[in-house]
C-alpha cells in the first residue's frame, strides 16, 4: 500500500504581508482568491486535508450484538442490533455509506486484565492496566509532523467527568483533555473575527509575557539535569505553541459563541456527566475546528468509566455495569455511546467541502480499548472508523480481519491515511492492515 | 525490628497461587523484585514500594545516607492556589484553571504531571489575569506594594521583595534587571507587567532543586537552605514560605542544627500545618472522588451531593482531629466511637448534632470503627451487592495497609450461577468463587476481610439485611497482618487492623509519598523504616512522624535523575 502524499501547505499560500496565518473555510480555498474556481493541478493541489479524531468510550461492549452477523456490506437491512442509531430513521440521514467496522483486531493475543484507556489509540503502550505509554498516540504522531500547519497543533477535549487522557505526546507524556466548553471554546476561537485594538493591545501584552518567560528559562535551563531539561522543555515548548497560535488568527471563519455554558453538575440533575449538553457543544466545536482548519488532529472522550446514564434511567457507574451479567442495560448504553457518533457523523456530513461533505475528509477512529467488559477481553475489539478519510475508505461495509490480528496495524493504517508514511510504529505493528480501502 | 509483615504472592501463570509467607531481611539497596517477571511478584508496599525488602535493620542503616530519585516538580494546583494567594493578599484562593492531576493514584505524583500547550497557557493567563485584578484593587495592590511607588527606588524595592517570595531565594541582579526592564510605563502598569512576569516564569511554577553536590556520592545534592525551608514550608502548610522562614534561610539560623529543631517545631505547631495536611488526608483515601460518586437514585434516594460533600468534610475534620489533637493516637483511626458532624450526615446516622458543631460520640457501636464506619469510605469502597466486599477489602488493604495485590488473572473464571440455588447469599456465592484455585489466595485475603464491613451499604447505611433480603454475617478473618485474626463486625475488624503494626507503617509510607511526590525506592529504606520507627514509638502521634519526616535523608537530599 502507498503512503498518501503529504497535503501541500494550503495556508503558505494565503499567508499575509505580515506573515500572519489567515484561515479560510476550505470551500474558499478551492478557488483562486479571486473567486475563480481552480481546476485540473492546480484544484488537486488544494484537495482539503485527512482530519483524524479519535474518539473513546470506555468499558467495551457485548460484541456479539455489536458486530454484524457477517462481513461485507453495512446496510439497515444487515446492521447488527447495536449499531442501528447510524442507520437511517426519524428522518436522520444514513450514516451507514460512511462506516467501516472492523472486527477481529486484538490488543493482545490473551486475555489481559484490567482496564488501560491508554491502549485505546497508542501503540507504544503495553495492554496491562494501568502500564503506561512510552510514546505517542496516534494522532499526535501525525500532528507532531503535520500540525504545524495549522494555528492549533491538536486538540484534546472530554465530556467525561475524570481528567484521565487519551492522547499521550512525545515520550508518552499526558495530554489531559478539555472538559471545560468555555476554555476549549477561547483556545480554538477568540482568535477570530476582526482585529480589534483591545485584541491588539491584549496580543502584546501576551506576547511581551511569551518573551520574558523564554528568556527568564534560559538561567534555568542551563543549570538543570537532562531529565529536568527535558520538563523544562516541554513547558517552553508550550510557551512556543501558544506564541505561533497568537501570531496566526482564524480569520473570519468562526463559530458563534454559545450564550451559556453548560457546567457540570449544573443541570440539577445529580451527577456532574452532562453528556447531552458537553459533548453536543464539543461536536460542534469540532465541526467548526475543522471546517475553519484551525486544528485537523484531535481526540475525544465522551465516557471514561463511572458515569451513569441519567436520561436512561439508569443510575449506577457505567464500569459497574459492564461487569454485570445483566446485559440490557448494558447494550443500551452502548446504542447511546454509538448514538453520540452518528450524531457527530450527521454534523460533519452537513458541511460541504470540495466535492464532498467535510465527513468525506475525516477519520473518526471510535471504539474502547476493552473488548466485552465483562472480563476484560482484549480481542475482537469493537472498533469503528467514520468518515472517507479523503476518499482511502469506501464506507457502507463490516470488515472482519483474521482473529488476533494487532489493533497496531490499524494505527499504522490511520496514521497512514491520515498523510503520513509510517515504516513502524508500536512493537506490535506487522504491517498495514488490508482490505480497508 | 524485623517482622513479617509482608505477604508474599507467587503469582503464577494461571492466578495467585501464593502463600502468606514473611520475608527476609535485606541490607538497603538490596533486591527489588518489582516488575520481575520471575514469576513471583510480591505483594509491596504501595507507598513506600518497598521493593520485597525487609526491614533494614537501625544497625544497616546506621551512617548510611541515601536517597531515591526525583525529578523538577511543577507546584500543584492547591499549593499554586495557597501561594499565590498569599503573595497577592487574596481573600480566597484564586480558582483558575490549572493542570488537571493525571495522577490514577490521587497523589500528585511529579513524573506524572502533564504538559500540554493549553496547560502552559493556563499558567500563562492566570499570571495576566491575577496581576491585572491586583492592580485593579487599589487598596490590596499598596499593600502588596509595601512602599509608594512614587517614591524612588520602590518598584526595585518591591521587584526584590515580591521575587524572593515567589522564587522562594534572592534574586539575582540580572533578574532583578529583567523584571524591571519590564516595567517601563507608570507605576501602576509597572506592577502589573512585574507581577504577571514573575508568576509566568518557570522559576516560580517549577521547584527546581539545584542544591549543592555531595561530597563522593554520585547525583546526588544536598539541598540548598533556601531549597530546604521550601521544602518544609510545601510539605507542612502546602504554601511557599513566608518572609519568616526565607530569614532563617537568610541568616543561617536555619542551618545551625539547634535553630532548625526551634524552627521545625514552631512550623509543625503552626496553625497553617492543619490547612497543609488536608491535602493529605484527600489524596490518601480520594475524598475528592466521594461527591460526585454515582448511585442508584431508587436504591440509594438519600444518596444525594449535599450528603456526599458532608460526608466527605467529616472524613476531612475527623482526620484533622487525629493529626492534631493532643495526645491523639492514630490507631484511633479505626477505632474511634466519635466524630464530627454536619446536619445532613447526623440525619443520615440519626444522631443528634451538638448545637455548637462540636465532637458527636455514637451511642451504639454501630459507628464505632472510625474512618471504617464513616459513610465517604463505605461509599467509596463500594460497589455491587457481590463485589462490595471485595473492593472494600482491596481498600482496606492499599489505603490501610499500603498492600498491594497483584490485578486478577488473566481468563477468570466466572462465579458459576448454574450450581448455587438463585438464593444464594453474595458470600456463598463468593465462597463458591473461591473454590476456583486460580482465585481462592488471593480472593481468601480478601473477601473474608470484606464482609466485616458488609453491615453496611453501598453509601455506607447501616443494615441487618442484604439487598437479596438475607441476613448479614458479618464475621471474618483477616491473613496477611501480624496479629490478624477473626472478628465479626466492623468495630473488631478495625480493633484488629489499628493493632496491626501494617497500619502504623503504612501512614508513614503515605507520608512519605506525600512529602515527595514519588514512589519511594530502594535508597529510601532507611529513611521510611525510621520514619516508622519514628512514628510507632510516639504512640502514632502525627506531629513526631512529621518531625521524623523532616529529619531524613529524604528530606535534604536530592538524587538527581
Amino acid at each position: 500500500m502507498n503512503a498518501k502524499r503529504i497535503q501541500l501547505d494550503r495556508r503558505r499560500a494565503l499567508r499575509g504581508a505580515l506573515g500572519v496565518v489567515v484561515g479560510l473555510p476550505l470551500l474558499d480555498a478551492m478557488t483562486d482568491g479571486r473567486g475563480r474556481v481552480l481546476f485540473g493541478e492546480a484544484r488537486a493541489a488544494t484537495k482539503p486535508p485527512v482530519r483524524l479524531l479519535t474518539f473513546y468510550c470506555a468499558n467495551g461492549t457485548w460484541t456479539d450484538v455489536f458486530f454484524p452477523k457477517t462481513p461485507g456490506p453495512l446496510t439497515a437491512a444487515t446492521t447488527s442490533p447495536l449499531l442501528t442509531p447510524l442507520g437511517p430513521g426519524d428522518g436522520a440521514a444514513d450514516m451507514f455509506p460512511y462506516t467501516t467496522v472492523v472486527g477481529g483486531l486484538s490488543s493482545d493475543h490473551y486475555n489481559k486484565t484490567g482496564h488501560n484507556m491508554a491502549c485505546f489509540s497508542n501503540g507504544i503502550v503495553s495492554p496491562v492496566a494501568d502500564a503506561k505509554p512510552t510514546g505517542p498516540s496516534i494522532e499526535q504522531v501525525v500532528a507532531a509532523e503535520l500540525g504545524g500547519q495549522t494555528r492549533i497543533r491538536s486538540l484534546q477535549l472530554s465530556a467525561a467527568n475524570v481528567n484521565a487522557p487519551i492522547s499521550y505526546g512525545a515520550g508518552g507524556t499526558p495530554m489531559p483533555p478539555i472538559r471545560d466548553c468555555k476554555t476549549a471554546f477561547d483556545t480554538l476561537f477568540l482568535a477570530a473575527g476582526p482585529p480589534s485594538p483591545a485584541l491588539q493591545a491584549a496580543r502584546a501584552r501576551k506576547q511581551s509575557l511569551i518573551d520574558f518567560v523564554l528568556a527568564d528559562a534560559q538561567d534555568l535551563e542551563g543549570r538543570l539535569g537532562a531529565a529536568d531539561r527535558k520538563r523544562l522543555d516541554e513547558h517552553l515548548t508550550g510557551v512556543r505553541e501558544i506564541e505561533r497560535a497568537l501570531k496566526s488568527s482564524n480569520g473570519q471563519c468562526t463559530m458563534e459563541r454559545p450564550t451559556a455554558w453548560p457546567v457540570p453538575g449544573a443541570d440539577g440533575s445529580l451527577w456532574p456527566w452532562r453528556p447531552l449538553e458537553r459533548a453536543n457543544l464539543m461536536f460542534k466545536m469540532y465541526v467548526h475546528a475543522f471546517k475553519c482548519d484551525i486544528t485537523r488532529y484531535a481526540s475525544f472522550i465522551l465516557t471514561s468509566g463511572e458515569e451513569s446514564f441519567p436520561t436512561l434511567n439508569s443510575d449506577m457507574g457505567d464500569h459497574e455495569l459492564s461487569h454485570l451479567d445483566t446485559r440490557g442495560p448494558f447494550e443500551r448504553r452502548t446504542v447511546v455511546k454509538i448514538g453520540f457518533l452518528a450524531s457527530l457523523m450527521r454534523q460533519l456530513a452537513a458541511e460541504r467541502e470540495g466535492d464532498g461533505t467535510l465527513l468525506d475528509n475525516t477519520l473518526i477512529f471510535y471504539g474502547s480499548e476493552i473488548a466485552n467488559g465483562r472480563l476484560h477481553e482484549k480481542f475482537n475489539l469493537p472498533l469503528i472508523i467514520a468518515g472517507r478519510g479523503g476518499g482511502v475508505l469506501k464506507g457502507g461495509t463490516y470488515i472482519r480481519v483474521p482473529d488476533k490480528t494487532p489493533v497496531t496495524n490499524l494505527y499504522c493504517s490511520l496514521i497512514n491515511f491520515a498523510g503520513l508514511p509510517v515504516p513502524k510504529y508500536g512493537a506490535g505493528c506487522t504491517g498495514m492492515l488490508g482490505g480497508l480501502s | 525490628m524485623m517482622r513479617a509483615r509482608l505477604i508474599g504472592i507467587a503469582l503464577a501463570l494461571t492466578g495467585c497461587t501464593g502463600v502468606v509467607a514473611p520475608t527476609g531481611e535485606d541490607p538497603p539497596g538490596g533486591g527489588d523484585e518489582r516488575g520481575g517477571s520471575s514469576g513471583a511478584s510480591v505483594v509491596t508496599g504501595v507507598a513506600g514500594g518497598m521493593g520485597g525488602a525487609g526491614i533494614p535493620t537501625p544497625a544497616a542503616c546506621k551512617g548510611h545516607r541515601d536517597v531515591g530519585t526525583s525529578v523538577m516538580r511543577r507546584l500543584t494546583n492547591a499549593e499554586y492556589a495557597a501561594t499565590v494567594r498569599s503573595l497577592l493578599q487574596l481573600p480566597a484562593p484564586p480558582t483558575v484553571p490549572l493542570a488537571p492531576n493525571t495522577s490514577k493514584s490521587h497523589f500528585p505524583i511529579a513524573v506524572e504531571q502533564a504538559f500540554t500547550p493549553t496547560i502552559t497557557d493556563g499558567y500563562m493567563d492566570a499570571a495576566a489575569q491575577l496581576a491585572t485584578a491586583l492592580v485593579a484593587d487599589a487598596p490590596r495592590r499598596d499593600r502588596v506594594v509595601g512602599c509608594q511607588l512614587a517614591t524612588k527606588g520602590c518598584l526595585r524595592d518591591f521587584v526584590e521583595r515580591f521575587g524572593r517570595r515567589a522564587f522562594r531565594r534572592p534574586l539575582t541582579v540580572e533578574e532583578t534587571d529583567r523584571l524591571l526592564a519590564l516595567a517601563a510605563g507608570d507605576g501602576q502598569s509597572g506592577v502589573e507587567a512585574v507581577v504577571g512576569a514573575v508568576l509566568a516564569s518557570t522559576k516560580f511554577l517549577y521547584l527546581a532543586e539545584l542544591g549543592t553536590p555531595e561530597p563522593g556520592s554520585n547525583g546526588v545534592v544536598q539541598l540548598t537552605e533556601w531549597e530546604q525551608v521550601t521544602r518544609l514550608s510545601f510539605l507542612l502548610w502546602g504554601v511557599a514560605p513566608d518572609d519568616e522562614l526565607l530569614d532563617a534561610a537568610a541568616s543561617g539560623a536555619w542551618g545551625d542544627p539547634r535553630g532548625r529543631a526551634a524552627i521545625v517545631a514552631a512550623a509543625i505547631e503552626d496553625p497553617r500545618a492543619r490547612a497543609g495536611q488536608r491535602e493529605l488526608t484527600r489524596a490518601w483515601l480520594g475524598l475528592d472522588d466521594v461527591i460526585g460518586l454515582p448511585r442508584d437514585k431508587r436504591e440509594h434516594p438519600l444518596w444525594n451531593p449535599a450528603l456526599a460533600a458532608a460526608a466527605a468534610e467529616e472524613t476531612q475534620r475527623f482526620v484533622d482531629d487525629l493529626m492534631w489533637r493532643d495526645g491523639a493516637s492514630f490507631a484511633e483511626a479505626l477505632t474511634s466511637r466519635s466524630t464530627f458532624l454536619s446536619e445532613p450526615l447526623a440525619k443520615f446516622y440519626d444522631v443528634a448534632l451538638p448545637a455548637d458543631g462540636s465532637r458527636v460520640t455514637f451511642p451504639s457501636g454501630v459507628r464505632g470503627a472510625g474512618l471504617l464506619t464513616q459513610a465517604s469510605v463505605l461509599a467509596l469502597s463500594a460497589g455491587t451487592e457481590l463485589n462490595t466486599p471485595i473492593k472494600r477489602a482491596v481498600f482496606v488493604r492499599h489505603a490501610l495497609l499500603c498492600q498491594e495485590l497483584p490485578p486478577p488473572p488473566p481468563n477468570v473464571p466466572s462465579i458459576d450461577k448454574v450450581t448455587l440455588p438463585a438464593n444464594a447469599t453474595p458470600r456463598e456465592r463468593l465462597a463458591a468463587h473461591r473454590t476456583a484455585p486460580a482465585c481462592a489466595v488471593c480472593h481468601n485475603l480478601l473477601d473474608p476481610l470484606g464482609f466485616g464491613l458488609d453491615e453496611y451499604d453501598a453509601i455506607g447505611a447501616y443494615r441487618t439485611k442484604s439487598a437479596g433480603g438475607q441476613p448479614i454475617d458479618a464475621s471474618g478473618t483477616i491473613e496477611g497482618v501480624e496479629g490478624g485474626g477473626d472478628f465479626r463486625g466492623a468495630a473488631e475488624l478495625g480493633a484488629l487492623l489499628a493493632k496491626s503494626p501494617e497500619f502504623g507503617d503504612c501512614v508513614a509510607q503515605t507520608l512519605f509519598r506525600f512529602a515527595t511526590a514519588r514512589e519511594a525506592d530502594t535508597a529510601d529504606e532507611c529513611t521510611v523504616a525510621s520514619m516508622q520507627a519514628s512514628f510507632h514509638a510516639s504512640g502514632l502521634r502525627y506531629p513526631a512522624l512529621l518531625g521524623a519526616f523532616v529529619d531524613s535523608d529524604a528530606f535534604r537530599l536530592r538524587r538527581m535523575p
